[in-house]
Protein backbone atom coordinates (compact mmCIF):
# COMPACT_ATOMS: atom_id res chain seq x y z
CA UNK A 1 0.00 0.00 0.00
CA UNK A 2 1.44 3.44 -0.63
CA UNK A 3 2.78 4.76 2.59
CA UNK A 4 1.45 8.08 2.29
CA UNK A 5 -1.94 7.04 1.40
CA UNK A 6 -2.07 4.99 4.64
CA UNK A 7 -0.63 7.72 7.07
CA UNK A 8 -2.80 10.31 5.69
CA UNK A 9 -5.91 7.79 6.77
CA UNK A 10 -4.48 6.99 9.96
CA UNK A 11 -4.03 10.45 10.74
CA UNK A 12 -7.81 10.88 9.67
CA UNK A 13 -8.99 8.54 11.00
CA UNK A 14 -7.61 9.49 14.52
CA UNK A 15 -8.97 12.96 13.81
CA UNK A 16 -12.48 12.01 12.56
CA UNK A 17 -12.53 9.79 16.18
CA UNK A 18 -11.76 12.80 18.26
CA UNK A 19 -13.59 15.21 16.24
CA UNK A 20 -16.82 12.37 16.55
CA UNK A 21 -16.20 12.35 20.08
CA UNK A 22 -16.20 15.77 20.55
CA UNK A 23 -18.54 17.31 18.26
CA UNK A 24 -21.19 14.29 19.56
CA UNK A 25 -20.40 15.36 23.53
CA UNK A 26 -21.34 19.17 22.75
CA UNK A 27 -24.05 18.37 20.74
CA UNK A 28 -26.21 16.75 23.45
CA UNK A 29 -24.30 18.65 26.15
CA UNK A 30 -25.77 21.43 24.17
CA UNK A 31 -29.16 19.37 23.68
CA UNK A 32 -29.50 18.81 27.55
CA UNK A 33 -28.78 22.08 28.06
CA UNK A 34 -31.85 23.71 25.72
CA UNK A 35 -34.12 20.50 26.24
CA UNK A 36 -34.41 21.38 29.99
CA UNK A 37 -32.86 18.13 31.23
CA UNK A 38 -33.19 15.25 29.01
CA UNK A 39 -33.40 11.68 30.41
CA UNK A 40 -29.43 11.00 30.32
CA UNK A 41 -30.19 7.34 29.28
CA UNK A 42 -31.97 8.54 25.93
CA UNK A 43 -28.96 11.46 25.44
CA UNK A 44 -26.09 8.59 25.92
CA UNK A 45 -28.21 6.06 23.57
CA UNK A 46 -28.36 8.84 21.04
CA UNK A 47 -25.26 9.95 21.79
CA UNK A 48 -23.71 5.96 21.16
CA UNK A 49 -25.48 5.76 18.01
CA UNK A 50 -24.35 9.11 16.29
CA UNK A 51 -20.54 8.65 16.97
CA UNK A 52 -19.69 5.76 14.68
CA UNK A 53 -21.99 7.31 12.04
CA UNK A 54 -19.62 10.36 12.81
CA UNK A 55 -16.58 8.78 12.43
CA UNK A 56 -17.54 6.61 9.25
CA UNK A 57 -19.01 10.11 8.01
CA UNK A 58 -15.85 11.61 8.46
CA UNK A 59 -13.36 8.74 6.88
CA UNK A 60 -16.02 8.96 3.74
CA UNK A 61 -14.93 12.24 2.89
CA UNK A 62 -12.53 12.46 0.07
CA UNK A 63 -8.78 13.76 0.60
CA UNK A 64 -7.32 16.97 0.99
CA UNK A 65 -7.67 19.91 -0.81
CA UNK A 66 -11.45 19.41 -1.79
CA UNK A 67 -13.59 22.12 -0.19
CA UNK A 68 -17.09 22.02 0.08
CA UNK A 69 -17.50 19.78 -2.72
CA UNK A 70 -16.62 16.78 -0.39
CA UNK A 71 -20.12 16.73 0.51
CA UNK A 72 -21.03 16.18 -3.36
CA UNK A 73 -18.61 13.73 -3.75
CA UNK A 74 -19.60 11.39 -0.68
CA UNK A 75 -23.48 11.70 -2.06
CA UNK A 76 -22.60 10.60 -5.32
CA UNK A 77 -22.15 7.11 -4.14
CA UNK A 78 -24.80 7.16 -1.49
CA UNK A 79 -26.90 8.47 -4.85
CA UNK A 80 -25.40 5.65 -7.19
CA UNK A 81 -25.63 2.60 -4.15
CA UNK A 82 -29.82 3.13 -3.83
CA UNK B 1 -4.86 2.68 -4.66
CA UNK B 2 -6.91 5.57 -5.45
CA UNK B 3 -8.44 7.39 -2.64
CA UNK B 4 -11.73 6.36 -3.39
CA UNK B 5 -15.11 5.49 -0.91
CA UNK B 6 -14.62 1.86 -1.49
CA UNK B 7 -11.03 2.03 -0.65
CA UNK B 8 -11.48 4.28 2.51
CA UNK B 9 -14.16 2.44 3.38
CA UNK B 10 -11.96 -0.87 3.25
CA UNK B 11 -8.99 0.61 4.86
CA UNK B 12 -11.11 1.22 8.16
CA UNK B 13 -12.82 -1.79 7.85
CA UNK B 14 -9.66 -3.60 7.46
CA UNK B 15 -7.46 -1.96 10.61
CA UNK B 16 -10.47 -0.88 12.43
CA UNK B 17 -11.65 -4.73 12.48
CA UNK B 18 -8.68 -5.86 12.89
CA UNK B 19 -7.49 -4.04 16.19
CA UNK B 20 -10.89 -3.68 17.45
CA UNK B 21 -11.48 -7.53 16.21
CA UNK B 22 -8.43 -8.82 18.95
CA UNK B 23 -11.02 -7.55 21.62
CA UNK B 24 -13.92 -8.04 20.45
CA UNK B 25 -13.14 -11.78 19.63
CA UNK B 26 -12.48 -12.14 23.36
CA UNK B 27 -15.64 -10.18 24.47
CA UNK B 28 -17.69 -11.74 22.05
CA UNK B 29 -16.81 -15.43 23.22
CA UNK B 30 -17.14 -14.51 26.39
CA UNK B 31 -20.09 -12.72 26.18
CA UNK B 32 -21.80 -15.92 24.55
CA UNK B 33 -20.43 -17.97 27.36
CA UNK B 34 -21.51 -15.87 29.83
CA UNK B 35 -25.09 -16.37 28.48
CA UNK B 36 -24.93 -20.15 30.56
CA UNK B 37 -22.94 -18.46 33.68
CA UNK B 38 -25.38 -19.67 35.91
CA UNK B 39 -25.42 -23.07 34.13
CA UNK B 40 -21.47 -23.08 33.87
CA UNK B 41 -21.09 -22.61 37.40
CA UNK B 42 -23.48 -25.17 38.44
CA UNK B 43 -21.35 -27.93 36.40
CA UNK B 44 -18.26 -26.20 37.95
CA UNK B 45 -19.62 -27.55 41.36
CA UNK B 46 -20.34 -31.05 41.11
CA UNK B 47 -20.90 -31.72 44.66
CA UNK B 48 -24.70 -30.13 44.19
CA UNK B 49 -25.92 -32.36 41.35
CA UNK B 50 -26.91 -35.11 44.04
CA UNK B 51 -29.46 -32.32 45.38
CA UNK B 52 -32.77 -33.15 44.75
CA UNK B 53 -35.33 -30.50 43.37
CA UNK B 54 -37.14 -28.72 46.20
CA UNK B 55 -38.44 -25.70 46.70
CA UNK B 56 -38.19 -22.82 48.94
CA UNK B 57 -39.42 -23.30 52.42
CA UNK B 58 -39.91 -20.42 54.74
CA UNK B 59 -37.73 -21.93 57.12
CA UNK B 60 -34.84 -21.90 54.83
CA UNK B 61 -35.33 -18.26 53.76
CA UNK B 62 -35.32 -17.20 57.68
CA UNK B 63 -32.16 -19.47 58.53
CA UNK B 64 -30.55 -17.63 55.40
CA UNK B 65 -31.62 -14.73 56.67
CA UNK B 66 -30.15 -14.86 60.13
CA UNK B 67 -26.66 -16.13 58.17
CA UNK B 68 -26.73 -12.59 55.97
CA UNK B 69 -27.50 -10.46 59.18
CA UNK B 70 -24.63 -12.10 61.35
CA UNK B 71 -22.25 -11.70 58.34
CA UNK B 72 -22.94 -8.27 57.86
CA UNK B 73 -22.67 -7.48 61.79
CA UNK B 74 -19.37 -8.73 61.51
CA UNK B 75 -18.70 -6.15 58.11
CA UNK B 76 -19.53 -8.15 55.69
CA UNK B 77 -21.40 -6.74 52.55
CA UNK B 78 -23.18 -9.47 51.67
CA UNK B 79 -26.54 -10.03 50.04
CA UNK B 80 -28.69 -13.01 49.21
CA UNK B 81 -29.84 -14.78 46.17
CA UNK B 82 -33.25 -16.59 45.74
CA UNK B 83 -33.82 -19.92 44.28
CA UNK B 84 -35.01 -19.69 40.62
CA UNK B 85 -35.31 -22.25 37.53
CA UNK B 86 -31.70 -21.98 36.53
CA UNK B 87 -30.20 -22.10 39.98
CA UNK B 88 -31.92 -23.96 42.94
CA UNK B 89 -30.12 -22.86 45.27
CA UNK B 90 -29.70 -20.70 47.81
CA UNK B 91 -26.70 -18.42 47.67
CA UNK B 92 -25.21 -15.70 50.04
CA UNK B 93 -23.01 -13.85 47.94
CA UNK B 94 -20.66 -10.84 47.95
CA UNK B 95 -18.72 -8.81 45.03
CA UNK B 96 -15.31 -9.74 45.04
CA UNK B 97 -13.71 -7.28 42.11
CA UNK B 98 -14.52 -9.92 39.36
CA UNK B 99 -17.74 -11.99 40.71
CA UNK B 100 -20.46 -12.49 42.81
CA UNK B 101 -19.04 -15.57 45.23
CA UNK B 102 -19.86 -16.93 48.47
CA UNK B 103 -21.61 -20.10 50.25
CA UNK B 104 -24.48 -22.15 49.18
CA UNK B 105 -27.55 -22.56 51.36
CA UNK B 106 -30.18 -25.68 50.83
CA UNK B 107 -33.32 -24.53 49.94
CA UNK B 108 -35.04 -27.01 52.44
CA UNK B 109 -33.32 -25.93 56.01
CA UNK B 110 -30.97 -23.08 54.59
CA UNK B 111 -28.34 -24.99 55.97
CA UNK B 112 -24.72 -24.78 54.27
CA UNK B 113 -24.14 -27.02 51.66
CA UNK B 114 -20.54 -28.25 50.73
CA UNK B 115 -19.72 -26.99 47.62
CA UNK B 116 -15.83 -25.80 46.00
CA UNK B 117 -15.54 -22.61 46.11
CA UNK B 118 -15.50 -21.07 42.49
CA UNK B 119 -15.83 -18.44 40.27
CA UNK B 120 -18.07 -20.52 37.80
CA UNK B 121 -19.03 -19.24 34.68
CA UNK B 122 -19.17 -15.16 36.05
CA UNK B 123 -15.23 -15.40 34.92
CA UNK B 124 -16.46 -15.14 31.52
CA UNK B 125 -19.09 -12.53 32.15
CA UNK B 126 -16.55 -10.04 33.62
CA UNK B 127 -14.16 -11.34 30.56
CA UNK B 128 -16.84 -9.91 28.46
CA UNK B 129 -17.47 -6.45 29.86
CA UNK B 130 -14.38 -5.71 30.80
CA UNK B 131 -11.33 -8.13 30.05
CA UNK B 132 -11.22 -8.93 33.61
CA UNK B 133 -9.44 -5.44 33.94
CA UNK B 134 -11.79 -3.93 36.23
CA UNK B 135 -15.05 -1.57 36.22
CA UNK B 136 -13.05 1.16 34.75
CA UNK B 137 -10.14 0.84 32.10
CA UNK B 138 -11.99 -2.79 31.58
CA UNK B 139 -15.22 -1.53 30.72
CA UNK B 140 -13.42 1.65 28.93
CA UNK B 141 -11.80 -0.66 26.37
CA UNK B 142 -14.81 -2.87 25.47
CA UNK B 143 -16.61 0.18 25.43
CA UNK B 144 -14.51 1.47 22.29
CA UNK B 145 -14.05 -2.17 20.46
CA UNK B 146 -18.22 -1.80 21.12
CA UNK B 147 -18.12 1.51 18.94
CA UNK B 148 -15.32 0.11 17.32
CA UNK B 149 -17.60 -3.00 15.66
CA UNK B 150 -20.36 -0.75 14.81
CA UNK B 151 -17.94 1.37 12.95
CA UNK B 152 -16.65 -2.09 11.05
CA UNK B 153 -20.39 -3.02 10.49
CA UNK B 154 -21.68 0.18 8.86
CA UNK B 155 -17.85 0.73 6.73
CA UNK B 156 -18.45 -3.20 5.96
CA UNK B 157 -21.70 -2.66 4.45
CA UNK B 158 -21.04 0.26 2.45
CA UNK B 159 -18.48 -2.54 0.72
CA UNK B 160 -20.37 -4.51 0.34
CA UNK B 161 -24.13 -3.03 -0.22
CA UNK B 162 -24.56 -4.26 -3.90
CA UNK B 163 -23.21 -8.06 -3.19
CA UNK B 164 -25.37 -7.77 0.58
CA UNK B 165 -27.76 -10.76 -1.13
CA UNK B 166 -25.41 -12.09 -3.01
CA UNK B 167 -23.35 -12.56 0.02
CA UNK B 168 -26.13 -14.30 1.82
CA UNK B 169 -26.59 -17.02 -0.70
CA UNK B 170 -22.69 -17.43 -1.71
CA UNK B 171 -20.71 -20.16 0.54
CA UNK B 172 -17.92 -22.38 -1.02
CA UNK B 173 -15.78 -23.74 1.66
CA UNK B 174 -13.98 -26.02 -0.86
CA UNK B 175 -12.81 -22.96 -2.92
CA UNK B 176 -9.38 -21.95 -2.18
CA UNK B 177 -8.55 -20.67 1.18
CA UNK B 178 -8.96 -17.12 0.60
CA UNK B 179 -12.38 -17.35 -1.11
CA UNK B 180 -13.64 -19.92 1.69
CA UNK B 181 -12.73 -17.23 4.21
CA UNK B 182 -13.93 -14.43 2.80
CA UNK B 183 -17.23 -16.25 1.79
CA UNK B 184 -17.51 -17.48 5.31
CA UNK B 185 -17.13 -13.93 6.91
CA UNK B 186 -19.53 -12.20 4.28
CA UNK B 187 -22.40 -14.96 4.88
CA UNK B 188 -21.70 -15.03 8.80
CA UNK B 189 -21.32 -11.37 8.63
CA UNK B 190 -24.62 -10.75 6.67
CA UNK B 191 -26.57 -13.27 8.22
CA UNK B 192 -26.15 -12.03 11.20
CA UNK B 193 -25.94 -8.14 10.82
CA UNK B 194 -29.47 -7.10 12.96
CA UNK B 195 -27.81 -9.81 16.23
CA UNK B 196 -24.64 -7.70 15.71
CA UNK B 197 -25.45 -4.66 15.66
CA UNK B 198 -27.92 -5.15 18.35
CA UNK B 199 -25.32 -6.42 21.40
CA UNK B 200 -23.03 -3.68 19.95
CA UNK B 201 -25.14 -1.04 20.20
CA UNK B 202 -27.08 -2.16 23.38
CA UNK B 203 -23.96 -3.15 25.23
CA UNK B 204 -22.17 0.47 24.14
CA UNK B 205 -25.21 2.08 26.02
CA UNK B 206 -24.96 -0.62 28.94
CA UNK B 207 -21.62 1.02 29.63
CA UNK B 208 -21.88 4.61 27.65
CA UNK B 209 -21.89 6.45 31.11
CA UNK B 210 -18.11 5.18 30.85
CA UNK B 211 -17.48 6.75 27.45
CA UNK B 212 -19.56 9.66 28.21
CA UNK B 213 -19.12 10.36 32.20
CA UNK B 214 -20.05 14.10 32.02
CA UNK B 215 -23.62 13.23 30.61
CA UNK B 216 -26.01 11.76 33.63
CA UNK B 217 -25.14 10.38 37.10
CA UNK B 218 -21.64 7.87 35.71
CA UNK B 219 -21.55 4.55 35.82
CA UNK B 220 -22.89 2.06 38.10
CA UNK B 221 -20.56 -0.34 38.31
CA UNK B 222 -17.63 0.22 41.39
CA UNK B 223 -14.77 -2.18 42.83
CA UNK B 224 -15.82 -4.44 45.26
CA UNK B 225 -15.22 -4.87 49.39
CA UNK B 226 -16.75 -1.27 49.73
CA UNK B 227 -18.76 -1.29 52.83
CA UNK B 228 -21.90 0.79 53.50
CA UNK B 229 -21.67 3.90 55.80
CA UNK B 230 -23.46 2.87 58.97
CA UNK B 231 -23.95 -0.81 57.73
CA UNK B 232 -23.60 -2.49 61.18
CA UNK B 233 -27.04 -2.76 62.42
CA UNK B 234 -27.75 -4.86 65.78
CA UNK B 235 -31.14 -7.23 65.94
CA UNK B 236 -33.29 -8.36 66.31
CA UNK B 237 -34.49 -8.76 63.00
CA UNK B 238 -38.23 -9.64 61.82
CA UNK B 239 -38.43 -13.29 59.65
CA UNK B 240 -37.83 -12.71 55.85
CA UNK B 241 -40.62 -15.34 54.88
CA UNK B 242 -43.75 -13.00 55.72
CA UNK B 243 -41.70 -10.25 53.79
CA UNK B 244 -41.25 -12.48 50.51
CA UNK B 245 -44.71 -13.19 50.80
CA UNK B 246 -45.59 -9.44 50.97
CA UNK B 247 -43.48 -8.99 47.70
CA UNK B 248 -44.69 -11.57 45.72
CA UNK B 249 -48.01 -9.99 46.36
CA UNK B 250 -46.73 -6.24 44.77
CA UNK B 251 -44.69 -8.58 41.34
CA UNK B 252 -46.12 -11.44 41.29
CA UNK B 253 -45.14 -15.12 42.65
CA UNK B 254 -40.80 -16.77 41.61
CA UNK B 255 -40.82 -12.97 40.62
CA UNK B 256 -38.30 -11.92 43.21
CA UNK B 257 -34.82 -12.37 42.17
CA UNK B 258 -32.35 -11.88 45.42
CA UNK B 259 -32.74 -9.70 48.46
CA UNK B 260 -30.52 -6.87 49.63
CA UNK B 261 -29.71 -5.85 53.21
CA UNK B 262 -29.41 -1.92 54.26
CA UNK B 263 -29.60 0.03 57.41
CA UNK B 264 -32.80 -1.23 59.28
CA UNK B 265 -34.08 -2.56 56.01
CA UNK B 266 -34.45 -5.55 53.93
CA UNK B 267 -35.26 -4.79 49.88
CA UNK B 268 -36.39 -7.46 48.18
CA UNK B 269 -36.05 -7.00 44.27
CA UNK B 270 -37.49 -8.66 41.37
CA UNK B 271 -35.93 -10.65 39.45
CA UNK B 272 -34.12 -10.11 36.21
CA UNK B 273 -36.16 -12.85 34.39
CA UNK B 274 -39.47 -11.71 35.41
CA UNK B 275 -39.90 -9.35 32.82
CA UNK B 276 -38.58 -7.71 29.49
CA UNK B 277 -37.22 -4.88 31.04
CA UNK B 278 -34.45 -5.44 33.09
CA UNK B 279 -34.94 -2.90 35.95
CA UNK B 280 -34.82 -2.61 39.69
CA UNK B 281 -38.09 -2.73 40.96
CA UNK B 282 -37.96 -3.94 44.83
CA UNK B 283 -40.11 -3.72 48.04
CA UNK B 284 -38.38 -2.49 51.09
CA UNK B 285 -39.18 -3.70 54.53
CA UNK B 286 -38.00 -2.38 57.92
CA UNK B 287 -35.47 -5.18 59.01
CA UNK B 288 -36.78 -4.83 62.74
CA UNK B 289 -40.60 -5.27 62.28
CA UNK B 290 -41.32 -6.56 58.38
CA UNK B 291 -43.53 -3.68 57.34
CA UNK B 292 -43.77 -2.60 54.06
CA UNK B 293 -42.20 0.80 54.41
CA UNK B 294 -41.98 1.60 50.43
CA UNK B 295 -42.30 0.32 47.00
CA UNK B 296 -40.02 1.53 43.91
CA UNK B 297 -41.16 0.52 40.20
CA UNK B 298 -39.26 2.30 37.36
CA UNK B 299 -42.05 3.63 35.35
CA UNK B 300 -43.26 3.39 31.80
CA UNK B 301 -41.70 5.52 28.99
CA UNK B 302 -37.60 6.92 29.32
CA UNK B 303 -37.14 5.35 32.67
CA UNK B 304 -37.31 2.03 31.21
CA UNK B 305 -35.10 2.71 28.34
CA UNK B 306 -31.83 1.47 29.88
CA UNK B 307 -33.97 -1.76 30.98
CA UNK B 308 -35.26 -2.46 27.80
CA UNK B 309 -31.38 -2.55 26.32
CA UNK B 310 -30.04 -4.32 29.40
CA UNK B 311 -33.05 -7.25 28.68
CA UNK B 312 -32.08 -7.50 25.26
CA UNK B 313 -28.53 -7.73 25.71
CA UNK B 314 -28.63 -9.91 28.64
CA UNK B 315 -31.92 -12.11 27.82
CA UNK B 316 -32.42 -12.66 31.09
CA UNK B 317 -35.92 -12.92 30.67
CA UNK B 318 -35.27 -15.59 27.08
CA UNK B 319 -36.86 -19.01 27.42
CA UNK B 320 -33.75 -21.62 27.20
CA UNK B 321 -34.84 -21.52 23.74
CA UNK B 322 -33.91 -18.54 23.13
CA UNK B 323 -30.90 -18.22 25.23
CA UNK B 324 -29.64 -21.35 22.89
CA UNK B 325 -30.54 -19.31 19.88
CA UNK B 326 -28.17 -16.23 21.29
CA UNK B 327 -25.42 -18.70 21.64
CA UNK B 328 -25.92 -19.98 18.16
CA UNK B 329 -25.46 -16.44 16.97
CA UNK B 330 -22.30 -15.37 19.39
CA UNK B 331 -20.64 -18.53 18.39
CA UNK B 332 -21.37 -17.64 14.67
CA UNK B 333 -20.51 -13.71 15.31
CA UNK B 334 -17.28 -15.03 17.09
CA UNK B 335 -16.32 -17.27 14.46
CA UNK B 336 -16.84 -14.23 11.51
CA UNK B 337 -14.37 -12.09 13.48
CA UNK B 338 -12.12 -14.71 13.71
CA UNK B 339 -12.25 -15.28 10.01
CA UNK B 340 -11.74 -11.59 9.68
CA UNK B 341 -8.44 -11.70 11.62
CA UNK B 342 -7.86 -14.73 9.33
CA UNK B 343 -8.53 -12.67 6.06
CA UNK B 344 -6.59 -9.63 7.28
CA UNK B 345 -3.21 -11.58 7.93
CA UNK B 346 -4.02 -13.27 4.76
CA UNK B 347 -3.62 -10.20 3.02
CA UNK B 348 -1.28 -8.93 4.18
CA UNK B 349 0.46 -11.83 4.03
CA UNK B 350 1.53 -11.48 0.74
CA UNK B 351 3.28 -8.64 0.87
CA UNK B 352 4.66 -8.44 5.20
CA UNK B 353 5.49 -11.70 4.81
CA UNK B 354 8.34 -12.55 7.21
CA UNK B 355 8.16 -9.65 9.19
CA UNK B 356 8.22 -8.71 12.94
CA UNK B 357 4.87 -7.13 12.86
CA UNK B 358 3.10 -9.55 10.85
CA UNK B 359 4.40 -12.44 13.25
CA UNK B 360 3.08 -10.60 16.08
CA UNK B 361 -0.14 -9.83 14.46
CA UNK B 362 -0.04 -13.80 13.60
CA UNK B 363 0.68 -14.43 17.40
CA UNK B 364 -2.22 -12.23 18.95
CA UNK B 365 -5.02 -13.30 16.28
CA UNK B 366 -4.03 -17.01 17.14
CA UNK B 367 -3.41 -16.01 20.64
CA UNK B 368 -7.20 -14.82 20.66
CA UNK B 369 -9.17 -17.17 18.40
CA UNK B 370 -7.69 -20.82 19.51
CA UNK B 371 -6.02 -19.93 23.04
CA UNK B 372 -9.11 -18.30 24.54
CA UNK B 373 -11.30 -21.50 23.84
CA UNK B 374 -8.35 -23.72 24.83
CA UNK B 375 -8.26 -21.43 28.04
CA UNK B 376 -11.81 -21.79 28.52
CA UNK B 377 -11.58 -25.61 28.68
CA UNK B 378 -8.69 -25.53 30.39
CA UNK B 379 -10.43 -23.96 32.90
CA UNK B 380 -13.35 -26.59 33.04
CA UNK B 381 -10.67 -28.90 33.64
CA UNK B 382 -8.97 -27.14 36.39
CA UNK B 383 -12.56 -26.88 38.14
CA UNK B 384 -12.45 -30.29 38.12
CA UNK B 385 -8.74 -31.23 38.93
CA UNK B 386 -8.29 -28.71 41.60
CA UNK B 387 -8.77 -30.03 44.95
CA UNK B 388 -12.14 -28.70 46.23
CA UNK B 389 -10.92 -28.27 49.95
CA UNK B 390 -7.57 -25.93 48.19
CA UNK B 391 -7.20 -22.45 49.69
CA UNK B 392 -8.03 -19.37 47.76
CA UNK B 393 -9.74 -21.89 45.19
CA UNK B 394 -11.49 -19.85 43.15
CA UNK B 395 -8.11 -17.38 42.65
CA UNK B 396 -6.09 -20.52 41.65
CA UNK B 397 -9.13 -22.04 38.93
CA UNK B 398 -9.01 -17.97 37.30
CA UNK B 399 -5.07 -18.70 37.52
CA UNK B 400 -5.49 -21.49 35.38
CA UNK B 401 -7.28 -20.18 32.90
CA UNK B 402 -4.89 -17.52 32.65
CA UNK B 403 -1.99 -19.80 32.88
CA UNK B 404 -3.71 -21.57 29.76
CA UNK B 405 -4.34 -18.38 27.83
CA UNK B 406 -0.29 -17.37 28.81
CA UNK B 407 0.78 -20.80 27.20
CA UNK B 408 -0.80 -20.57 24.18
CA UNK B 409 0.28 -17.39 23.49
CA UNK B 410 3.72 -18.22 24.47
CA UNK B 411 3.19 -21.20 21.61
CA UNK B 412 1.72 -19.01 19.17
CA UNK B 413 4.70 -16.67 19.36
CA UNK B 414 7.52 -18.95 19.35
CA UNK B 415 5.42 -20.78 16.50
CA UNK B 416 4.46 -17.58 14.45
CA UNK B 417 7.70 -15.93 15.16
CA UNK B 418 9.69 -19.33 13.88
CA UNK B 419 7.35 -19.01 10.74
CA UNK B 420 5.37 -22.08 11.51
CA UNK B 421 2.09 -20.38 11.56
CA UNK B 422 0.21 -23.34 10.09
CA UNK B 423 1.48 -26.09 12.94
CA UNK B 424 0.98 -23.07 15.52
CA UNK B 425 -3.03 -23.66 14.15
CA UNK B 426 -2.96 -27.05 14.22
CA UNK B 427 -1.48 -27.92 17.48
CA UNK B 428 -3.91 -25.42 19.27
CA UNK B 429 -6.77 -26.93 17.83
CA UNK B 430 -5.53 -30.43 18.57
CA UNK B 431 -4.71 -29.27 22.22
CA UNK B 432 -8.82 -27.95 21.85
CA UNK B 433 -9.54 -31.36 20.72
CA UNK B 434 -7.98 -33.34 23.40
CA UNK B 435 -9.41 -30.77 26.34
CA UNK B 436 -12.88 -30.32 24.20
CA UNK B 437 -13.44 -34.81 23.52
CA UNK B 438 -11.99 -35.37 27.08
CA UNK B 439 -14.19 -33.31 29.10
CA UNK B 440 -17.49 -35.70 29.37
CA UNK B 441 -15.03 -38.13 30.41
CA UNK B 442 -13.20 -35.94 32.88
CA UNK B 443 -17.03 -35.29 34.07
CA UNK B 444 -18.07 -38.67 34.56
CA UNK B 445 -15.24 -39.21 36.33
CA UNK B 446 -15.36 -36.46 38.50
CA UNK B 447 -18.76 -35.93 39.26
CA UNK B 448 -19.25 -39.04 42.38
CA UNK B 449 -22.67 -40.26 42.26
CA UNK B 450 -25.04 -38.65 39.57
CA UNK B 451 -21.95 -39.13 36.44
CA UNK B 452 -23.74 -42.15 34.84
CA UNK B 453 -27.80 -40.76 35.20
CA UNK B 454 -27.77 -39.59 31.88
CA UNK B 455 -30.69 -36.30 32.24
CA UNK B 456 -30.81 -33.27 30.20
CA UNK B 457 -29.64 -30.94 32.50
CA UNK B 458 -26.52 -28.64 33.10
CA UNK B 459 -23.89 -31.21 32.99
CA UNK B 460 -24.99 -33.08 29.72
CA UNK B 461 -25.23 -29.49 28.25
CA UNK B 462 -21.52 -28.33 29.13
CA UNK B 463 -20.38 -32.12 28.29
CA UNK B 464 -21.88 -31.85 24.80
CA UNK B 465 -20.99 -28.50 24.25
CA UNK B 466 -17.16 -29.24 24.55
CA UNK B 467 -17.61 -32.29 22.60
CA UNK B 468 -18.80 -30.82 19.96
CA UNK B 469 -15.96 -27.67 19.98
CA UNK B 470 -13.96 -30.76 20.27
CA UNK B 471 -14.70 -32.46 17.44
CA UNK B 472 -14.87 -29.09 15.45
CA UNK B 473 -11.11 -28.23 16.64
CA UNK B 474 -10.45 -32.23 15.39
CA UNK B 475 -12.04 -31.27 11.73
CA UNK B 476 -9.96 -28.25 11.85
CA UNK B 477 -6.73 -29.18 12.33
CA UNK B 478 -7.25 -32.06 9.64
CA UNK B 479 -8.13 -29.53 7.26
CA UNK B 480 -4.94 -27.34 8.06
CA UNK B 481 -2.89 -30.93 7.53
CA UNK B 482 -4.40 -31.35 4.44
CA UNK B 483 -3.98 -27.69 3.04
CA UNK B 484 -0.08 -28.15 3.42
Amino acid sequence: MNGGLWKRWLGRFGGSVACAYVCTLGLFSLASGHAGGLDATLVQSLAIAVLPLVIVGLCALPGRRSGPSVFVALAVPFLHLS
Amino acid sequence: MRDILRNRMGWLHAWVGFVGGLVLVVAFTGGTLALFDTEITRWMEPELAALPEAAMTGEALDHAGAQVWALREKGQNVFLNLPSARDPVLRILHYDGHAFVGPVLDPRDGTALHSRETRGGQLFFDLHQSLYRGPVWGNLVTEAAGIGLIVAVMSGVIIHFRNLASDLLLFRPFAAPGRAWLDAHLVAGVLLLPFIVMMAYTGAVIHAPRLFPMIGAGHAARPAGRPDAGMRVVGPYAPLAPMLAQAEDVFGRGRIGFVMFGTGTVSFYRADAADFAMTRDHADFSASDGRLVGVERIGHGMPRLGGAMRGLHFIRWGTPALRWLYFVCGVVGSMMMAAGLVLFLMKHRRVHGGTFRLALAETLALAVTLGLPLASLGYLWGSRLLPPELMHRADRETGVFFLVWLVALVHAGMRCFGGAVRPAWRDQACAIAVLGCGLPILDAMSRAGTALRLHADVYLAVDACALGFGLLALWGQRVIVRAR
